[in-house]
Protein backbone atom coordinates (compact mmCIF):
# COMPACT_ATOMS: atom_id res chain seq x y z
CA UNK A 1 0.00 0.00 0.00
CA UNK A 2 2.73 2.12 0.81
CA UNK A 3 4.60 1.33 -2.55
CA UNK A 4 1.87 2.15 -4.56
CA UNK A 5 1.56 5.86 -2.84
CA UNK A 6 5.16 6.47 -3.37
CA UNK A 7 5.13 5.23 -6.85
CA UNK A 8 1.44 7.86 -7.18
CA UNK A 9 3.54 10.66 -5.45
CA UNK A 10 6.57 9.89 -8.09
CA UNK A 11 4.45 9.92 -10.80
CA UNK A 12 2.96 13.06 -10.04
CA UNK A 13 5.71 14.72 -8.96
CA UNK A 14 8.19 13.95 -11.87
CA UNK A 15 7.40 16.72 -14.29
CA UNK A 16 7.46 19.18 -11.16
CA UNK A 17 10.72 17.53 -10.41
CA UNK A 18 12.23 19.02 -13.51
CA UNK A 19 10.41 22.21 -13.29
CA UNK A 20 12.21 22.59 -10.03
CA UNK A 21 15.10 21.61 -11.10
CA UNK A 22 15.18 24.08 -13.81
CA UNK A 23 14.72 27.04 -11.69
CA UNK A 24 16.82 26.10 -9.24
CA UNK A 25 19.58 25.95 -11.52
CA UNK A 26 18.52 29.45 -12.78
CA UNK A 27 18.64 30.79 -9.41
CA UNK A 28 21.92 28.98 -8.01
CA UNK A 29 23.35 29.08 -11.54
CA UNK A 30 25.06 25.52 -10.83
CA UNK A 31 24.07 21.80 -11.82
CA UNK A 32 25.36 20.61 -8.82
CA UNK A 33 23.81 22.80 -6.16
CA UNK A 34 20.28 22.58 -8.31
CA UNK A 35 20.50 19.15 -8.41
CA UNK A 36 21.07 18.93 -4.38
CA UNK A 37 18.24 21.62 -3.74
CA UNK A 38 15.93 19.80 -5.78
CA UNK A 39 16.24 16.76 -3.98
CA UNK A 40 15.72 18.91 -0.80
CA UNK A 41 12.29 20.22 -1.92
CA UNK A 42 10.94 17.05 -3.28
CA UNK A 43 11.85 14.93 -0.02
CA UNK A 44 10.23 17.64 1.57
CA UNK A 45 7.28 17.10 -0.42
CA UNK A 46 7.43 13.38 0.01
CA UNK A 47 7.76 14.01 3.79
CA UNK A 48 4.80 15.85 4.10
CA UNK A 49 1.24 14.08 4.96
CA UNK A 50 -0.87 13.28 1.81
CA UNK A 51 -3.98 15.09 2.60
CA UNK A 52 -2.22 18.29 3.26
CA UNK A 53 -0.10 17.77 0.10
CA UNK A 54 -3.59 16.91 -1.71
CA UNK A 55 -5.39 19.88 0.08
CA UNK A 56 -2.88 22.31 -2.10
CA UNK A 57 -5.21 24.50 -4.91
CA UNK A 58 -1.88 23.60 -7.32
CA UNK A 59 1.10 21.24 -5.66
CA UNK A 60 2.84 22.68 -8.39
CA UNK A 61 2.91 26.72 -7.52
CA UNK A 62 3.31 25.65 -3.90
CA UNK A 63 6.52 23.33 -4.71
CA UNK A 64 7.88 26.25 -6.99
CA UNK A 65 7.57 29.07 -4.31
CA UNK A 66 9.47 26.37 -1.82
CA UNK A 67 12.14 25.62 -4.26
CA UNK A 68 12.33 29.47 -4.69
CA UNK A 69 13.02 30.25 -0.78
CA UNK A 70 15.10 27.22 -0.26
CA UNK A 71 17.18 28.38 -3.34
CA UNK A 72 17.32 32.19 -1.40
CA UNK A 73 18.24 31.03 1.85
CA UNK A 74 20.97 29.57 0.08
CA UNK A 75 22.31 32.33 -1.72
CA UNK A 76 21.99 34.42 1.68
CA UNK A 77 24.66 31.42 3.00
CA UNK A 78 27.76 33.03 2.43
CA UNK A 79 29.02 29.42 1.40
CA UNK A 80 26.76 28.83 -0.88
CA UNK A 81 27.71 31.96 -2.31
CA UNK A 82 31.42 31.20 -2.73
CA UNK A 83 30.33 28.06 -4.17
CA UNK A 84 28.58 29.59 -7.55
CA UNK A 85 30.99 31.98 -7.83
CA UNK A 86 33.78 29.91 -7.91
CA UNK A 87 31.59 27.57 -10.11
CA UNK A 88 30.87 30.65 -12.51
CA UNK A 89 34.63 31.65 -12.93
CA UNK A 90 36.10 28.47 -13.19
CA UNK A 91 33.82 27.76 -16.10
CA UNK A 92 34.63 31.46 -18.05
CA UNK A 93 38.54 30.98 -17.03
CA UNK A 94 39.41 27.56 -18.51
CA UNK A 95 37.34 28.40 -21.51
CA UNK A 96 39.60 28.42 -24.49
CA UNK A 97 38.87 30.96 -27.30
CA UNK A 98 37.41 28.53 -29.91
CA UNK A 99 35.07 27.57 -27.06
CA UNK A 100 33.95 30.75 -26.73
CA UNK A 101 33.46 31.71 -30.61
CA UNK A 102 31.89 28.11 -30.73
CA UNK A 103 29.63 28.98 -27.87
CA UNK A 104 28.42 32.10 -29.76
CA UNK A 105 26.57 31.06 -32.03
CA UNK A 106 25.49 28.01 -29.83
CA UNK A 107 22.30 29.15 -28.12
CA UNK A 108 24.21 28.50 -24.86
CA UNK A 109 25.15 32.00 -24.96
CA UNK A 110 21.88 33.29 -24.38
CA UNK A 111 21.53 31.52 -21.12
CA UNK A 112 25.17 32.81 -20.04
CA UNK A 113 23.47 36.76 -20.63
CA UNK A 114 20.48 35.64 -18.30
CA UNK A 115 22.62 33.96 -15.71
CA UNK A 116 24.74 37.36 -15.49
CA UNK A 117 21.76 38.67 -14.45
CA UNK A 118 20.65 39.81 -10.81
CA UNK A 119 18.86 36.68 -8.98
CA UNK A 120 15.31 38.34 -9.19
CA UNK A 121 15.82 39.11 -12.85
CA UNK A 122 16.69 35.58 -13.43
CA UNK A 123 13.85 34.01 -11.53
CA UNK A 124 10.94 36.13 -13.67
CA UNK A 125 12.81 35.13 -17.05
CA UNK A 126 13.07 31.64 -16.02
CA UNK A 127 9.49 31.40 -14.94
CA UNK A 128 7.59 33.80 -17.49
CA UNK A 129 9.75 33.19 -20.66
CA UNK A 130 10.46 29.56 -19.72
CA UNK A 131 8.15 28.14 -18.03
CA UNK A 132 5.45 30.45 -18.94
CA UNK A 133 3.77 30.92 -15.77
CA UNK A 134 0.75 33.65 -15.81
CA UNK A 135 1.46 36.91 -13.79
CA UNK A 136 -0.74 35.90 -11.39
CA UNK A 137 1.15 33.10 -11.06
CA UNK A 138 4.53 34.65 -10.86
CA UNK A 139 3.06 36.70 -8.25
CA UNK A 140 2.18 34.51 -5.95
CA UNK A 141 5.31 32.32 -6.12
CA UNK A 142 7.86 35.52 -5.65
CA UNK A 143 5.14 37.67 -3.29
CA UNK A 144 5.37 41.01 -5.43
CA UNK A 145 2.16 42.30 -7.42
CA UNK A 146 1.49 41.72 -10.85
CA UNK A 147 2.11 45.26 -11.70
CA UNK A 148 6.19 45.24 -10.40
CA UNK A 149 6.41 42.10 -12.57
CA UNK A 150 5.29 43.55 -15.13
CA UNK A 151 7.67 46.53 -15.23
CA UNK A 152 10.68 44.07 -13.76
CA UNK A 153 9.51 41.83 -17.20
CA UNK A 154 10.27 45.10 -19.27
CA UNK A 155 13.09 45.93 -17.48
CA UNK A 156 14.65 42.62 -18.54
CA UNK A 157 13.48 42.36 -22.25
CA UNK A 158 14.71 45.55 -23.10
CA UNK A 159 17.66 45.18 -21.10
CA UNK A 160 18.30 41.77 -23.02
CA UNK A 161 17.71 42.92 -26.36
CA UNK A 162 19.85 46.17 -26.06
CA UNK A 163 23.13 43.20 -24.79
CA UNK A 164 22.06 40.90 -27.81
CA UNK A 165 22.31 43.72 -30.38
CA UNK A 166 25.63 45.17 -28.67
CA UNK A 167 26.88 41.74 -29.39
CA UNK A 168 25.22 41.36 -32.60
CA UNK A 169 26.96 44.61 -33.86
CA UNK A 170 29.94 43.82 -31.96
CA UNK A 171 30.53 40.46 -34.46
CA UNK A 172 29.50 42.74 -37.07
CA UNK A 173 32.13 44.86 -36.96
CA UNK A 174 35.08 42.59 -35.98
CA UNK A 175 34.49 41.01 -39.30
CA UNK B 1 0.96 42.35 -43.39
CA UNK B 2 2.66 39.49 -40.92
CA UNK B 3 5.30 42.31 -40.01
CA UNK B 4 3.50 44.39 -38.70
CA UNK B 5 1.47 42.26 -36.42
CA UNK B 6 5.05 40.75 -35.05
CA UNK B 7 6.31 43.92 -34.97
CA UNK B 8 3.25 45.52 -32.88
CA UNK B 9 2.82 42.24 -30.83
CA UNK B 10 7.05 42.86 -30.05
CA UNK B 11 6.25 46.51 -28.92
CA UNK B 12 3.87 45.54 -26.32
CA UNK B 13 6.63 42.49 -25.39
CA UNK B 14 9.02 44.70 -24.65
CA UNK B 15 6.73 46.85 -22.60
CA UNK B 16 5.77 43.83 -20.26
CA UNK B 17 1.74 43.75 -21.66
CA UNK B 18 2.02 40.80 -23.98
CA UNK B 19 -0.27 38.39 -22.73
CA UNK B 20 0.94 34.25 -22.66
CA UNK B 21 -1.14 33.71 -25.86
CA UNK B 22 0.64 36.72 -27.58
CA UNK B 23 4.12 35.44 -26.33
CA UNK B 24 2.85 31.69 -27.76
CA UNK B 25 2.33 33.58 -30.71
CA UNK B 26 5.74 34.92 -30.95
CA UNK B 27 7.91 32.04 -30.49
CA UNK B 28 6.32 30.30 -33.19
CA UNK B 29 6.91 32.66 -35.23
CA UNK B 30 10.81 33.26 -34.32
CA UNK B 31 11.85 29.42 -34.05
CA UNK B 32 9.86 28.52 -37.26
CA UNK B 33 9.88 31.57 -39.77
CA UNK B 34 13.02 30.55 -41.45
CA UNK B 35 13.17 33.75 -42.81
CA UNK B 36 13.04 37.01 -40.63
CA UNK B 37 14.67 40.53 -40.67
CA UNK B 38 17.64 41.10 -39.40
CA UNK B 39 17.05 43.18 -36.93
CA UNK B 40 14.82 40.23 -34.91
CA UNK B 41 17.60 37.85 -35.02
CA UNK B 42 17.87 38.34 -31.50
CA UNK B 43 14.48 37.41 -30.66
CA UNK B 44 14.88 34.37 -32.68
CA UNK B 45 17.96 33.02 -30.58
CA UNK B 46 16.21 34.34 -27.02
CA UNK B 47 13.11 32.69 -28.64
CA UNK B 48 14.89 29.51 -29.46
CA UNK B 49 16.73 29.73 -26.39
CA UNK B 50 13.63 29.50 -23.84
CA UNK B 51 12.25 26.57 -25.83
CA UNK B 52 15.40 24.38 -25.65
CA UNK B 53 15.77 25.76 -21.81
CA UNK B 54 12.38 24.11 -21.21
CA UNK B 55 13.54 20.43 -22.03
CA UNK B 56 15.77 20.34 -19.76
CA UNK B 57 15.36 17.76 -17.13
CA UNK B 58 16.57 16.39 -13.65
CA UNK B 59 19.54 14.35 -14.18
CA UNK B 60 18.06 11.02 -13.04
CA UNK B 61 21.18 9.13 -12.43
CA UNK B 62 21.38 4.85 -12.28
CA UNK B 63 21.64 4.21 -9.50
CA UNK B 64 22.96 0.21 -9.61
CA UNK B 65 21.87 -1.30 -6.87
CA UNK B 66 21.93 -4.87 -7.23
CA UNK B 67 19.33 -6.91 -5.29
CA UNK B 68 20.78 -10.38 -3.92
CA UNK B 69 19.49 -12.77 -5.72
CA UNK B 70 17.56 -15.45 -4.11
CA UNK B 71 18.76 -18.84 -4.79
CA UNK B 72 14.65 -19.31 -6.04
CA UNK B 73 15.08 -17.12 -8.30
CA UNK B 74 17.56 -18.64 -9.85
CA UNK B 75 15.59 -21.99 -10.01
CA UNK B 76 12.91 -20.53 -11.14
CA UNK B 77 14.92 -18.48 -14.37
CA UNK B 78 16.57 -22.11 -15.13
CA UNK B 79 12.88 -23.44 -15.38
CA UNK B 80 11.76 -20.15 -17.25
CA UNK B 81 14.78 -20.85 -19.70
CA UNK B 82 14.39 -24.20 -20.05
CA UNK B 83 10.45 -23.79 -20.97
CA UNK B 84 11.31 -21.27 -23.21
CA UNK B 85 13.56 -23.66 -25.15
CA UNK B 86 11.22 -26.48 -24.78
CA UNK B 87 8.22 -24.04 -26.31
CA UNK B 88 10.97 -22.26 -29.72
CA UNK B 89 11.82 -26.00 -29.99
CA UNK B 90 8.17 -26.91 -31.34
CA UNK B 91 8.45 -23.93 -33.91
CA UNK B 92 11.69 -24.90 -34.84
CA UNK B 93 10.05 -28.23 -36.60
CA UNK B 94 9.61 -25.97 -39.21
CA UNK B 95 12.84 -25.64 -39.99
CA UNK B 96 15.52 -27.93 -42.83
CA UNK B 97 16.15 -31.66 -41.30
CA UNK B 98 19.97 -30.89 -40.54
CA UNK B 99 19.38 -27.49 -39.52
CA UNK B 100 17.13 -28.97 -37.10
CA UNK B 101 18.84 -31.96 -36.15
CA UNK B 102 21.80 -29.18 -35.23
CA UNK B 103 19.14 -27.47 -33.23
CA UNK B 104 17.92 -30.20 -31.39
CA UNK B 105 21.56 -31.20 -30.40
CA UNK B 106 22.05 -28.33 -29.46
CA UNK B 107 19.00 -28.20 -27.63
CA UNK B 108 19.67 -31.27 -25.71
CA UNK B 109 23.22 -30.73 -25.01
CA UNK B 110 21.67 -27.28 -23.45
CA UNK B 111 18.47 -28.85 -21.80
CA UNK B 112 21.28 -31.52 -20.16
CA UNK B 113 23.87 -28.23 -19.42
CA UNK B 114 20.29 -26.57 -17.75
CA UNK B 115 19.36 -29.53 -16.15
CA UNK B 116 22.94 -29.89 -14.03
CA UNK B 117 22.98 -26.15 -13.28
CA UNK B 118 19.57 -26.71 -11.74
CA UNK B 119 20.28 -29.52 -9.88
CA UNK B 120 23.01 -27.60 -8.50
CA UNK B 121 20.94 -24.93 -7.79
CA UNK B 122 18.51 -26.94 -5.94
CA UNK B 123 20.96 -28.78 -3.82
CA UNK B 124 22.19 -25.16 -3.12
CA UNK B 125 18.89 -24.22 -2.08
CA UNK B 126 18.76 -27.48 0.08
CA UNK B 127 21.36 -26.24 1.71
CA UNK B 128 20.13 -22.94 2.16
CA UNK B 129 17.15 -24.10 3.92
CA UNK B 130 19.45 -26.15 6.25
CA UNK B 131 21.37 -23.47 7.16
CA UNK B 132 17.58 -21.49 7.91
CA UNK B 133 16.66 -24.45 9.87
CA UNK B 134 19.88 -24.69 11.61
CA UNK B 135 19.72 -20.94 12.54
CA UNK B 136 16.01 -21.24 13.64
CA UNK B 137 17.46 -24.23 16.22
CA UNK B 138 19.74 -21.84 17.53
CA UNK B 139 17.76 -18.99 17.99
CA UNK B 140 15.60 -21.20 19.84
CA UNK B 141 18.76 -22.61 22.07
CA UNK B 142 19.87 -19.10 22.68
CA UNK B 143 16.37 -18.49 23.97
Amino acid sequence: MQLTADRSFFNQIEEIRNKIFRITKRILVSQEEAEDATQEVIVKLWQMDESKRNGFKSLEAYSVTMAKNYCLDRLKSKQAQNLSLDERYSGSVSDSLTKKIEQRDDLNWVGKLIDELPEKERMIIQLREIEQYDFDEIASILNLPEGTIRVYLSRIRKKLRKQFLDIQNHGIKSN
Amino acid sequence: MELKAIEKLLNKYLEGETSLKDEAVLRTYFTQESRIPEAWIPYRQFFGYCKEAKKETFPVKQNKQTKPIKSWMLVAASIALVFALQLSGLFEQKAAPFEKQQAELAFQQFQTQMKTVSNHLNRGAQKVAYLDYWNDTTQKLIK
